[in-house]
């Protein structure tokens, strides 16, 4: 059965990051040449790029530790639901290697030995979405001292933008339960982004 | 063991809502919808659960462990 997170990253997410892509080409073309009145666009762009991944993370470990606690005696379900996802660092912090390492661990994985050891492009991808990170922190705080020291430029990259979050498609798939929920549409509330350290 | 009679009824934000924690039953309002993630296509939702006069907790759980709780009175 595949996770509903993931099908509203890929589909709901996607379109809004699409949108944005739309009004960065609405005004600044699509021609050789900066524009810089072109990067406040791209800054609010990897800024939401950010909190939909966060919230896809979020909603993700949210559903695993759903089934993981399904099998268990009903009484125990929320005290051992509750105890692994309270105080979670993706509810507070940015969606970082270290926060996912950390949350997903808690669900006795070994998260990025996981993720890396399926594809071989997932080291590099997971040094981008600590770039995100960086980038992300600058955007919010107006201070690019940081990122300017390893980059060399206060305008974010946005040509890599995408790139800094494509590992999400890996196969995020839940054994199957006796009643499969395949065909029913899942909508992780909007709510969630605002909750969110934005 | 009595395993929770499961609900068709579809919880919303600021829904007051009830349910079993251990020994206790605790009471709460929900402050986000998680959608229909959990298992087997379960809704989950954020409750709000005051636990002190000063101290309140979030819980994730499915809404098949919530029952409806009455309204609180509001203050004259």
């Amino acid at each position: 059965m595949p996770s509903l997170s993931l099908k509203y990253w890929n589909e709901t997410a996607a379109i809004a990051l699409d949108r944005m892509e739309s009004a960065h080409r609405a005004v600044g073309g699509t021609g050789r040449g900066r524009r810089y009145a072109t990067q406040q666009i791209n800054q609010s762009y990897l800024v939401l790029l950010s909190s939909h991944f966060q919230q896809f993370c979020r909603s993700l470990h949210s559903e695993a530790a759903a089934h993981l606690v399904s099998a268990i005696d009903p009484l125990l379900r929320p005290i051992v639901q509750d105890s692994l996802t309270v105080g979670r660092k993706l509810d507070q912090g940015n969606p970082n290697p270290s926060n996912l390492g950390a949350d997903f661990g808690r669900l006795g994985m070994s998260f990025w030995d996981d993720v890396t050891s399926s594809r071989k492009r997932n080291v590099a991808r997971k040094n981008n979405l600590a770039k995100m990170g960086h980038w992300r922190n600058a955007i919010a705080h107006q201070d690019f001292t940081s990122v300017t020291h390893v980059r060399g430029s206060v305008a974010a990259p946005r040509s890599r933008f995408r790139k800094f979050v494509p590992f999400a498609p890996i196969a995020v798939t839940w054994p199957e339960t006796s009643t499969p929920s395949s065909s029913r549409t899942s909508k992780p509330s909007r709510d969630r982004m605002q909750r969110g350290n934005l | 063991m009595t395993v929770p009679a499961k609900t068709k009824h579809r919880f919303k934000l600021g829904d007051r809502v009830r349910f079993r924690l251990g020994a206790h039953i605790v009471a709460g309002t929900v402050v986000e919808d998680l959608g229909k993630i959990g298992a087997a296509g379960e809704q989950l939702v954020r409750v709000e659960v005051p636990l002190d006069a000063t101290y309140h907790r979030e819980f994730e759980i499915s809404t098949a462990f919530l029952t409806p709780a009455p309204r609180r009175r509001a203050a004259a």
